[in-house]
């Protein structure tokens, strides 16, 4: 599995490149934006660690580049400033998660098997429900064909009411499968959960049925 | 101490001057009592020898000759105070109240007559001094001197009961005067208590300065203190600009340091591996510390550099939360309007909020919710967790400058009172409570001028 590493420290560098190399990963080290950008658009990486202060283009730049090209590898940011301002940019470049500096090393090779397992971990299949399709190998949620960005615990409810078949699921069931038990007091963060995915996905998408429970149906499709 | 209280040294001067003007007005004016009181017997007494003249004739034997019954009945009872004596050249006539004795030494024949009366004061026949008035006459044929006296003991009396009243009355006079300078030095004092009321403020928010409507005296005063405070706070930024770029340059090599840590340890120095990596999380948080206490002060007391949309940059940290290992397993929520726009700067904003909601995500079990009020006098954003929340009597020490109780997750989150730094550098307040789920509730309120309501641009999530 080749992961793509992108960092002008050398001492930092190197130290990642053994740890991923230790874990397992096949690793390329690049420490300047330009190849990076070319490397990332032209190989095909299980994930990448992407620093952000970089010579030539920086780490923000190169990934959006990737981003607007559709390549869609897991990035992982690291960054020096740690502000919060940078996390909300990284994010919404499209990197899928951001570790500040100076770091574990051990956290960062957990995080990059997270972001490896969560992008390939799953079969790759993709389920339709109404307007919705979910696509479980890439952990994505389209409506109406364009991907809507959900949280970890808002995918997992969508693809679980997707899995029931038509069924209504109550919400004790839903807190089992979320949470691993049944706890009363669950219950006002699973609805706000609904709440929010409804506005996400389209109020219709998941219905109350009193009594029972939430259904997915997808909305009006 | 006097020396060193301006109020003391005033008011002891101007009690000073008060008393050593009061205590010589009052002997000047015993004197013009004394006088005026002396002239106005002097002129009675001319008037009772105008009367004695008429009464007096020069006998065939040349001796005077009074006729009493026109005087006073005072010259006739003994030792009454009040006496008159007329000599001639051939002898001398007195008033009955003298009881056989002179006035003074006979001198009456070597005299020329004059029209005016000599006033003198003589020792009496009696105990007490007289005043007396004597005039040389023509009378017939001869040249006799009348005199007259009296008693001056009613007067010396009245003076001293003047002197008594007049002594209170100075006294009053004395305190009231006191008083009136007391107050004046409170009142010309004010301003300089104005100022120092306004130092204390500029000690709590360093921001401020001293204002410009004080009198002209401390005018140049109040420039020096405004100048030395600006330079204070430049030299506070250079100094905490030069901190935050030291914290930021130091990252990378400790994470290189990490790196070298890491070779130790494969090459079998666990030991001093372990040391190192304690080291640099210390360091690391620190400078994390540090970096943010910058932020707080490079936006404290600057312009309102720019306005931020709230509810849309809460939903972006949820997106960056959402993504760390605590927020995964959470539900965020927030009802804080698209529309609002707060007076903050992003940046600011988004620490304040990214810190706050970090901290609660870390807490929480299973939702953290936002929720936001417009009250009448202040825009109110609570942050809820569902977590243990921290006791009542922690709270205090949470949000005091560099503390932290959960010194666990390094490198995520700073204390609390880096955010309470940050909220009251933006002119806000933080106050921790009770959620209703039983975590932490954090209550953010700001001024409701730094709140404008407007609808999203188009195209914007």
């Amino acid at each position: 599995m080749r992961v793509l590493i992108v960092e002008d420290d050398r001492a930092i560098g190197g130290d990642i490149e053994r740890g991923l190399a230790a874990s397992g990963f096949l690793v390329d080290r690049i420490e300047d934006g330009e190849g990076a950008w070319f490397a990332g658009d032209t190989e095909d990486y299980a994930a990448c660690v992407l620093d952000l202060g970089l010579p030539g283009l920086d780490g923000l730049t190169v990934l959006r580049k990737w981003r607007a090209a559709g390549r869609g590898f897991p990035v992982l940011i690291l960054s020096a400033r740690g502000d919060w301002t940078e996390k909300v940019e990284g994010i919404e470049a499209g990197a899928d998660d951001y570790l500040a500096k100076p770091f574990q090393l051990a956290e960062l090779i957990a995080r990059v098997r997270a972001l490896v397992r969560r992008a390939g971990g799953h079969a790759n299949s993709r389920l339709a429900v109404g307007r919705l399709v979910i696509d479980t190998s890439r952990m994505r949620l389209l409506v109406d064909g364009s991907e809507i960005r959900t949280s970890p615990l808002e995918f997992r409810l969508v693809n679980y009411l997707a899995h029931q078949a038509g069924r209504a699921v109550s919400v004790g069931e839903i807190g089992e499968h979320l949470y691993g038990v049944a706890d009363s007091a669950d219950a006002n963060a699973i609805e706000a959960l609904v709440m929010r995915l409804r506005r996400k996905i389209g109020a219709d998408a998941i219905e109350t049925r009193r009594g029972f429970g939430y259904q997915l149906t997808g909305g009006a499709g | 101490m006097i020396a060193r209280s301006l109020r003391l040294r005033l008011i002891a001067f101007a009690a000073i001057a008060i008393a050593v003007a009061l205590w010589a007005a009052w002997h000047v004016i015993g004197r013009f009592f004394e006088h005026y009181t002396e002239q106005r017997m002097a002129i009675t007494l001319t008037h009772q020898g105008n009367a004695l003249i008429a009464a007096t004739r020069i006998g065939a034997d040349g001796r005077p000759e009074v006729d009493a019954r026109d005087l006073e009945a005072r010259f006739r009872r003994r030792a009454s105070g009040l006496y008159w004596e007329v000599i001639a050249p051939g002898g001398a006539a007195r008033s009955p109240s003298l009881g056989g004795a002179a006035l003074a030494a006979d001198a009456g024949h070597r005299i020329k007559p004059v029209a005016a009366w000599r006033e003198t004061e003589i020792p009496g026949p009696y105990e007490t001094d007289l005043i007396l008035v004597e005039r040389p006459v023509q009378i017939g044929a001869v040249t006799a001197l009348i005199r007259v006296g009296e008693d001056d003991e009613p007067i010396d009396r009245a003076r001293a009961s003047f002197a008594d009243e007049m002594g209170m009355f100075l006294l009053a006079l004395g305190v009231a005067l006191a008083l009136a300078a007391w107050v004046q030095v409170e009142l010309g004092l004010l301003p300089l208590r104005k100022v120092r009321r306004e130092l204390a403020a500029m000690e709590r928010h360093p921001d401020r300065r001293l204002g410009d409507s004080h009198p002209r005296e401390i005018d140049s005063l109040v420039r020096a203190i405004n100048a030395l405070a600006d330079a204070r706070d430049e030299d506070l930024v250079r100094a905490r600009r030069r901190a935050a770029g030291l914290a930021h340059a130091l990252k990378t090599p400790l994470a290189a340091l990490a790196a070298q840590s890491r070779l130790a340890r494969a090459a079998g120095a666990g030991e001093a591996a372990d040391a190192i990596d304690q080291t640099l999380a210390s360091a690391g948080a620190a400078l994390e510390a540090e970096m943010a206490r910058a932020r707080a002060a490079a936006s404290r007391g600057g312009p309102i550099t720019g306005v931020s949309r709230p509810g849309e940059l809460i939903e972006s940290l949820f997106s960056v939360l959402e993504r760390t290992e605590a927020g995964a397993r959470l539900v965020f929520d927030s009802d804080v309007p698209a529309e609002w726009l707060l007076a903050i700067d992003g940046e600011t904003l988004a620490e304040i909020f990214g810190n706050l909601l970090d901290n609660a995500a870390r807490h929480a079990r299973r939702i953290v919710e936002v929720r936001a009020t417009a009250e009448p006098a202040a825009v109110r954003i609570d942050v809820a967790d569902d977590g243990p929340g921290i006791p009542p009597d922690k709270r205090e020490i949470v949000l005091r400058r560099g503390m932290r109780l959960d010194e666990a997750g390094s490198g995520h989150g700073l204390g609390l009172s880096i955010v309470a730094d940050l909220i009251d550098a933006t002119g806000g307040t933080l106050m921790l409570g009770d959620a209703a789920a039983g975590g932490l509730l954090a209550t953010i309120q700001w001024p409701i001028a730094m709140l404008a309501v407007e609808p999203p641009p188009a195209g914007s999530a």
